[in-house]
């Protein structure tokens, strides 16, 4: 987005020159000619730098820059001026102008200062929201973002977090059926613990499914669990529903419809659908059929990803962080310092909440004292992207190692506890077959 | 009284302080000078071509094909070439002729008298090849302009002085010569010249002019500035 310059010159000519010049360069030029005028305008609009110059009738550029700053300590101010003298330039920088030009006037160096006073002043106000952060805004978690509902998933400093919770607290009382749309690595059991948070009643029920739970013994011994337990209405979550079978999803028509296996069902009950992607792109894929798309139905919500919603990050982390320390009991709860948020804020979460909750924990057992340092974080992420690398071969080694004996044991009852054959299949010594099987009976 | 500028005696050698080649983009292919900022001067030559053609496009004038500037004993110019742009500052310069590229030798024995700002007004009047002039002054902001036909060139005329305005401040504040100005264009010729109190003539003229009206047209320039 074009970032936004008042240019305050009394002089026509050199203020057209200057708006010609900024507006050439992309930026969106406010040009006001009288200084009282140009106040009364910065009062009213978000400008990323201001241009004066200091020589003009009413107000000096110096007391135009000590008026507006007033209003915005930190607004970058350049001032292009014929003539200085040493105390006013003096003064000028002590009053905070980034910029003094005197003639000659260098376009090429104006347009630079312009861009780098532009860029030092975004940088030090993330910087600063981000210390503000660590100042004790999370320190009981509660996050600060003034919605009228509990809301635990994101933080909502950025506008589209905002909006996704104001939009999955609109859909709350949805009838049937609710699509939760969200990239690779999405929290979804966070976001549906949230909806079921928004419940003003205790009488319904939300109920996860994980696909191979997904069949017809399993729904009806859920459902049954939950009657029993007195709900009156249930929510089942499925997660991955774009991997479901094609016998689930009969299932699922079955269970709407109290047909099949599900005649004895009286509950209410309601569905939510967790999708990787857009559900209409999925049916253009294939990825979901005529009927699934059918049933799912047009109440949506789309959770932003971790990039969308940068200003989330550090404050997430911390919540993160602090319900994993209270988990496991870790204490002192490690704090993020600046250059620890800032790598947070600007990393490209690519796998999501998933991955920043797996940084946070990993970190947090590393973890040697109160401060969690940029370092620190910089080397979980190497160590965690060194086990992935492991992942194939290696990694399932590794993980094989690990239940070396229970797997033996297993392969030693499907052999009919045939320990030379077991030793056979698995090319080992009929001995080391022997040791684990008397390890088991014992 | 002298009608040229008298900064460099008229007998001095105009001397060379840079000349750059830059490529259409501006930037720079040989650069000749001390202490050259070719990225520096790059930018305020873009921005002065765009300006000038600016100023030709609200006269309907076509391409630049050259901008000159001088006073104060020094001279400006950018001139555009099929695959190049060449800069030239030049010292020692005091009359137009010291700029080359075909402007006329005139010197002050061919001009003997000052006219008056009414004479200035009634010769351009009276001249062909001009097409529209103006006068302004610092206070009044607008160009009291003097067309030979009306109409809508009136508003063109305004807006053209306003960006020659623009050009003016920016060689002024980037310190270099903005007292009279050409800018020629394939369909027309601009002229500028500007007093120390900031008083501004600017002209329009044919592109074919005879050399008798081109020495009108610099008479009338060069006495404003004097007037």
């Amino acid at each position: 987005m074009a970032k936004n310059i008042l240019i305050l010159d009394d002089d026509a000519d050199f203020n057209n020159l200057l708006t010609d010049i900024f507006t050439q360069a992309d930026y969106k030029v406010t040009s006001e000619r009288d200084p009282e005028t140009a106040i009364e305008v910065f009062q009213k609009v978000h400008f990323d730098l201001v241009v004066t110059d200091q020589k003009m009738p009413g107000l000096t550029g110096e007391e135009f820059i000590r008026e507006i700053k007033r209003f915005r300590k930190d607004i970058p101010v350049i001032m292009v001026s014929g003539y200085l003298d040493n105390d006013t330039i003096r003064n000028l920088i002590r009053e905070g102008v980034g910029g003094v030009f005197l003639k000659p006037l260098n376009v090429f160096s104006l347009l630079k200062r312009t861009t780098a006073l532009i860029e030092e002043s975004e940088t030090s106000q993330k910087r600063q929201a981000l210390v503000g952060e660590a100042e004790g805004t999370i320190e009981n978690l509660t996050y600060q973002h003034q919605l009228p509902f509990n809301f635990r998933s994101f933080p909502c400093k950025s506008p589209k977090s905002l909006e996704f919770a104001k939009k999955l607290y609109s859909l709350r009382n949805f009838k049937a059926n609710l699509i939760i749309i969200g990239e690779q690595g999405t929290d979804f059991p966070s976001i549906v613990d949230d909806l079921r948070g928004f419940e003003s009643s205790g009488d319904t029920v939300f109920l996860f499914v994980e696909s191979p739970k997904l069949n017809a013994e399993g729904l009806n011994q859920l459902i049954d669990q939950s009657e029993r337990d007195g709900a009156k209405r249930i929510t089942l979550v499925f997660p991955h529903a774009q991997a479901l079978r094609s016998e689930q999803k009969k299932l699922i028509f079955q269970l709407s419809k109290q047909e099949g296996p599900f005649v004895n069902v009286h509950t209410t009950i309601r569905y939510v659908f967790c999708l990787s992607d857009d559900i209409d792109a999925l049916y253009d894929r294939g990825e979901i059929d005529d009927d699934i798309y059918m049933f799912m139905g047009t109440s949506e919500v789309k959770v932003p990803p971790l990039r969308d919603i940068r200003d989330d990050i550090p404050i997430l982390a911390y919540a993160l962080m602090v319900d994993e320390a209270k988990a496991k009991g870790v204490t002192p709860i490690p704090k993020f310092d600046t250059a620890a948020k800032v790598y947070l804020h600007e990393r490209d979460w690519k796998e999501n909440v998933l991955e920043l909750k797996q940084l946070v924990n990993y970190s947090l057992s590393q973890a040697d004292g109160e401060i969690m340092t940029r370092k620190q974080l910089e080397i979980a992420v190497e160590n965690q992207s060194k086990l992935a690398s492991s992942d194939g071969v290696e990694g399932f080694k590794l993980r094989m190692e690990e239940f070396r004996d229970e797997y033996t044991q297993a392969v030693h009852l499907l052999l009919g506890q045939d320990k030379v054959k077991t030793a056979q299949q698995l090319g080992v010594e009929p001995v080391f077959v022997e040791g684990v099987v008397r390890g088991f009976q014992q | 009284m002298s009608l040229f500028d008298k900064a460099a005696p008229i007998s001095a050698q105009p001397a060379l302080l840079t000349a750059i080649k830059f490529s259409p983009q501006y930037s720079a292919i040989s650069v000749e000078g001390k202490d050259v900022d070719s990225i520096g001067l790059g930018v305020l030559l873009s921005t002065v071509e765009r300006l000038s053609e600016n100023c030709g496009e609200s006269m309907a004038l076509g391409k630049l094909n050259a901008f000159y500037s001088f006073s104060h004993g020094r001279s400006f110019t950018l001139e555009k070439h099929e695959d190049s742009i060449a800069f030239k500052h030049i010292a020692d310069v005091s009359r137009w002729s010291d700029l080359g590229a075909g402007f006329p030798n005139y010197t002050q024995e061919d001009f003997p008298d000052i006219p008056t700002r009414q004479e200035i007004t009634q010769f351009l009047n009276e001249e062909s090849n001009v097409v529209c002039f103006g006068f302004r002054s610092l206070s009044s902001q607008d160009w009291e302009y003097h067309m030979k036909s009306l109409g809508e060139k009136a508003q063109r005329f305004q807006s053209a002085g306003m960006v020659a305005m623009q050009i003016h401040v920016l060689l002024k504040s980037s310190q270099y010569p903005h007292g009279r100005m050409c800018l020629r264009f394939d369909n027309g010729v601009q002229w500028i010249w500007s007093t120390h109190d900031d008083r501004h003539c600017m002209l329009f003229v044919d592109t074919e002019i005879s050399q008798a009206s081109l020495g009108t047209v610099i008479h009338c320039g060069e006495s404003f500035v004097l007037s």
